[in-house]
């Protein structure tokens, strides 16, 4: 099949598919307050979850997001698929699949799903923040390269706390956002390279401006943990954001995620699709 | 070596000594209590705003539902009443609070956010600068209160 068909196809399916779908959709929240979904599956920036809720379901919807990822560095390769439901601009439910390629063509690959509550308070209106905990379970589909390396357990949970915030008007009279977390977490590289019998807490920030409706500028900041014998290098990144409709949104990204497993500078592209209905 | 902690803490610091710098230039002109009014174009831009607002309501079924019985003249003047006034303009309000104005009608968050969509496609219409429009979308944030669940 000619290529060019190819994507003319899949994209007036996928326009259909969405076009049916936005029909009964959850599109009660205003446009870009969902977030775009994670590397992780949750909600909120590119490397880091908010305590925003994704899809666009308000209270009495329910919605769904799904997007494609992918983080090319020096010396790796991340790709990742992620799903989310949120019922209610309340829970939200995800599932990720993440494949870490390493040089000489070895591949990790671990499944996170997720379930995410906003405790209290909204993001935009009123006076308390967006409050939201965030359960995040990890596990390898295939635990013998884990195990080659010497790395015993291959499944754990994060738990984040997360609070978010959306001044309509802002910095420079923009909507500007900002989400601060903390997390509990085992996991060595995000779960990727297993996970430590250990657990640290870490904290995680992000804030964005908008500089209209459909465009968003921002910085992500995450702390990693620290286990004995296994630096790991805090990750940062520095995004554009762009969200043409409710239905689908994309996101670019420099992303620093330092030294990673021993390999230095791994600084790189981050890119997300994502479509939501 | 720095701690993680350590680390943290000294990045936090400068991001805080970024976000003052930020809030020291946007709060270093104090604005006129009637800046925003002015912003709007005044009465005869208020006027504009609230007819290209009515248009948007007219065309969005989800919102029109709310509007069945509404005598569209009577609700066009205290529409630009509550505009001027909140934005610092010379007028008087002569209509109902808000908790009045939408009790029984259950409206939504959701529903809500559409006339926020409907307020902001109404000021992209009349050609309002985006920070303009953010000042006055902030100010309607604030009634939400009164206006859903009543």
């Amino acid at each position: 099949m000619p290529r060019k068909f190819a994507i003319g196809t899949i994209l007036s399916f996928a326009s259909a598919i969405i076009g049916a779908a936005s029909a009964y959709a959850g599109d009660g929240k205003l446009l870009g307050t969902s977030g775009l979904l994670s590397i992780e599956g949750s909600a909120g920036g590119g490397i880091t979850p908010w305590a925003v809720l994704g899809s666009y379901a308000e209270a009495e919807q329910m919605g769904f997001s799904a997007s494609v990822a992918n983080v090319n560095l020096r010396d790796y390769r991340l790709n990742t698929g992620a799903l989310a439901f949120g019922v209610g601009n309340r829970v939200e439910f995800s599932a990720a699949n993440q494949r870490f390629e390493l040089p000489g063509n070895a591949v990790l690959s671990q499944n996170i799903f997720g379930a995410k509550l906003r405790v209290a308070g909204d993001l935009i209106y009123g006076r308390v923040p967006q409050l939201a905990i965030t359960l995040q379970h990890k596990r390898h589909q295939d635990t013998s390269l884990l195990n080659a390396l010497g790395v015993q357990q291959s499944t754990g949970t994060d738990v984040v706390f997360s609070v978010a915030k959306l001044w309509i008007d802002g910095a420079f009279s923009r909507n500007t956002l900002a989400n601060i977390s903390l997390r509990r977490t085992s996991a060595q590289e995000i779960g990727l390279l297993g996970f430590n019998n250990k657990a640290e807490w870490v904290a995680e920030g992000a804030i964005a401006v908008l500089p209209n409706r459909y465009w968003a500028i921002g910085a992500e900041f995450r702390q990693k943990p620290n286990f004995a014998g296994i630096p790991e290098s805090n990750w940062r990144d520095f995004f554009v954001a762009w969200f043409p409709a409710k239905g689908v949104s994309a996101a670019i990204a420099y992303v620093d995620l330092g030294t990673i497993a021993g390999r230095k500078d791994q600084t790189g592209v981050f890119f997300t699709l994502q479509a939501n209905f | 070596m720095k701690s993680p902690i350590q680390n943290f803490k000294s990045r936090l610091k400068s991001a805080q000594l970024a976000v003052f710098l930020l809030l020291a230039v946007a709060c270093a002109s104090k604005p006129q209590p009637d800046q925003l009014y002015q912003e709007l174009g005044a009465q005869a831009g208020v006027a504009r705003l609230a007819d290209a607002l009515i248009v948007e309501i007219k065309a969005n079924p989800k919102v029109m539902i709310f509007f069945q019985d509404t005598q569209f003249d009577y609700f066009r003047d205290r529409l630009i009443e509550d505009i001027c006034v909140r934005s610092g303009g010379p007028c008087i309000y002569q209509g109902l609070s808000m908790a009045d104005a939408h009790s029984g009608m259950e409206i939504r968050e959701s529903e809500f956010n559409y006339f926020v969509e409907d307020t902001q496609k109404a000021m992209r219409a009349i050609g309002l600068k985006t920070s303009t429009q953010n000042k006055l979308l902030a100010l309607l944030a604030r009634e939400r209160n009164e206006v859903i669940r009543q």
